[in-house]
């Protein structure tokens, strides 16, 4: 059954979902809901994620004058925005796990209620 | 000096063989070796992830980096940090939900294994290795500059520990032996960044004073723009991207989320690991430019042109200076302890690269998965130690050859090769077989091409312009693994998609 004509090794915990309704699973409502949910998430986060970081890039090798602008004695604008970057990751990091276990967590839960070996259709 | 930082050394040294009797009596089955029985909890995993990032580098390498070139080091330390975010978001929950051990579980799931799983284990294998040669050498370098003995001697009795801890211990004691040194690690970073702030009244503003008022630095350290290797924008984008995206196809970094027990806490382990990175990567800032104005950075550079002797130093200097007893034992404190570093990193390295031989490349390929448990553990820990002994005879080999260039490597591989194929299995429909061989196979080959053409190995005539290729070779792996899989067929990989999607994502079926 597999693409170059070896068989397949056995995966040693398949038998705790009924083999063929891994299909079912996946085209349930609760699933593609999951799906949503998560994607809804991680795509935005890690759009907006990669934009601060291309910013100060950009900023310390193309704008110098003003990531060397002081804002309080020595300290300047590129130092700012560096030390800035440690708590807003943080925050994203605690945001999202919050969101999963509220939002996402308990669909897999019903998932795994649903479609547990022995549980009927 | 050398005696004291010697005993503390050696008392350590106790310590840990200590961990591996205790973690040898617990090793029996295969979980036990490659994960540690998946007992490890959230936290303590988080620091084992943070002990297998803050390595010698982190430690030593920033702070002589930010005390010779100014701020521009601190790329390493947000990026290292917010990596952590990436491996959160994307892969962390995921890879614990549907593997065993390694990253080749992932990605052999849907795909043929007999042709796959053998690619990606060689990939990883060679990653890791490449990661571990490295470190053997500046384990050796590092020995002569701290300890005052001969590189080799160093470099063979930093083989000769990890293959005790690995071979003996496997996952149970690399894992404990990373929490402990993450510890210590951390209360000397506070201990010693409370020191040095106190020598400027505990104002950043006073410290930065300092930098720009001295004779031999200037505001120059205050700005980006001073360290050649990311003077370009292109060359900042591509190392800046490379470290944010590379951590998340790491195979050492990527075992450890099968220690922990369940989905929640992978995921709380690597907040955790992003928790303690952080408390960590806040104060190279302090470390760096501390040693640049208190030490002073022609005296670092006299002593060591790499600049790994700046924090010892400043340690020296904040803790009373040379020769008193409260500086020198500080100094040997954070030299054991950077010690101890340098061999939890190899350790997790070796357990890496032992897994890829024993479990993917023997156990299930050339065994087809027909090997008793009493057996798999036996080759395990026979691959371990081959893998030592070769990382020492490696290391030997090349320790007057500069090598630091084999770390870019593997991380450029990892990030090329690796990384298409494990995003790729687990959020697209469409990869296949052959496009997953295309893309490792031919993005490991870029990814070696752009670094042996680069600057770092010709200089001023190499081919390919960038110092770090990632910007490069990255989107060109992501494009070979499409094409691959656009131009070929594979109707199991499309059909089992959905199991390991909703494997992945649901945590239906996992391991326990």
């Amino acid at each position: 059954m597999s693409a170059l004509g070896a068989k397949p090794l056995p995966t040693p915990n398949l038998e705790l979902v009924a083999a063929d309704r891994w299909t079912e699973a996946f085209q349930s409502d609760a699933f593609k809901k999951l799906s949503r949910k998560r994607f809804r998430f991680v795509v935005p986060a890690l759009v907006s994620f990669s934009f601060v970081f291309f910013v100060l890039w950009i900023i310390q090798s193309m704008f110098r004058a003003v990531a060397n602008h002081r804002v309080y004695g020595y300290i300047n604008v590129n130092f700012v925005y560096t030390m800035a970057i440690f708590p807003t990751v943080w925050i994203l990091g605690y945001v999202f796990v919050r969101y999963i276990r509220r939002e996402v967590h308990p669909l897999e839960d019903e998932l795994n209620r649903r479609f547990q070996k022995g549980v009927k259709p | 000096m050398n005696r004291l930082a010697i005993s503390l050394f050696m008392a350590l040294i106790a310590v840990t063989l200590y961990i591996t009797y205790w973690s040898a009596k617990r090793v029996k089955t295969t979980t036990d070796f490659y994960a540690a029985g998946r007992k490890i909890k959230g936290w303590q995993n988080g620091l084992a992830i943070v002990g297998e990032f803050l390595t010698a580098a982190a430690f030593l390498g920033i702070g002589g980096l930010i005390s010779f070139w100014g701020v521009d080091g601190q790329i390493y330390s947000i990026t290292w940090f917010a990596s952590y975010l990436v491996v959160l978001l994307l892969v962390a929950e995921p890879i614990r939900n549907s593997g065993k051990y390694t990253f080749a579980d992932i990605v052999s799931y849907r795909l043929d294994e007999r042709s796959i799983r053998p690619v990606a284990a060689i990939s990883a294998f060679l990653i890791s290795l490449m990661y571990l040669i490295p470190q053997m050498v500046a384990a050796g370098a590092l020995s002569k500059l701290l300890f005052g003995v001969p590189a080799s001697t160093g470099l063979i009795v930093v083989g000769a520990l990890m293959i005790i801890y690995i071979t003996f211990g496997g996952m149970v004691a690399a894992t404990w032996i990373q929490v402990l040194k993450a510890m210590m690690l951390l209360c000397g970073a506070y201990v010693l960044a409370f020191l040095v702030m106190r020598q400027f009244h505990f104002s950043i503003n006073a410290l930065f004073a300092a930098v720009a008022n001295s004779k031999d630095l200037g505001t120059a350290w205050l700005e980006p723009g001073r360290w050649p290797m990311v003077r370009t924008p292109i060359e900042r984008l591509s190392l800046g991207f490379t470290l944010l995206f590379g951590t998340a196809a790491l195979p050492h970094v990527l075992m450890r989320f099968y220690t922990v027990p369940s989905k929640q806490h992978a995921q709380g382990s690597a907040m955790w690991a992003l928790t303690f990175m952080m408390i960590f990567h806040v104060l190279t800032f302090i470390f760096g430019l501390g040693a640049a104005v208190l030490v002073g950075n022609k005296v670092i550079k006299a002593l060591d042109s790499g600049g790994n002797i700046a924090v010892p130093l400043l340690a020296r200097t904040v803790a009373g200076g040379p020769g008193t007893l409260t500086g020198e034992l500080f100094m040997a404190f954070l030299v054991a302890v950077a010690f101890i570093t340098i061999i939890a990193a190899t350790s997790g390295l070796c357990i890496a690269a032992s897994s890829a031989f024993s479990y993917d490349f023997w156990f299930r390929v050339l065994k087809r998965g027909r090997q008793d448990a009493a057996g798999q553990v036996r080759t395990a820990r026979f691959a371990a130690f081959a893998i030592g002994i070769l990382a020492i005879l490696g290391g030997l080999a090349v320790q007057h050859v500069n090598v630091a260039y084999l770390a870019g490597m593997a991380f450029a591989i990892a990030a090329t090769a690796n990384m298409p194929t494990l995003i790729f299995s687990l959020y697209w429909k469409g990869l296949t077989t052959k496009g997953a061989f295309i893309g490792i196979l031919g993005g490991a080959l870029v990814a070696v091409a752009c670094v042996v053409t680069g600057p770092s190995i010709m200089g001023k005539n190499a081919i390919f312009p960038l110092n770090n290729p990632g910007i490069v070779t990255v989107p060109i792996g992501f494009f070979l693994t499409y094409l691959g899989s656009v131009l070929t067929r594979d109707k199991v990989s499309a059909i089992k998609y959905q199991e390991l999607a909703v494997r992945s994502r649901s945590g239906l079926g996992a391991e326990s």
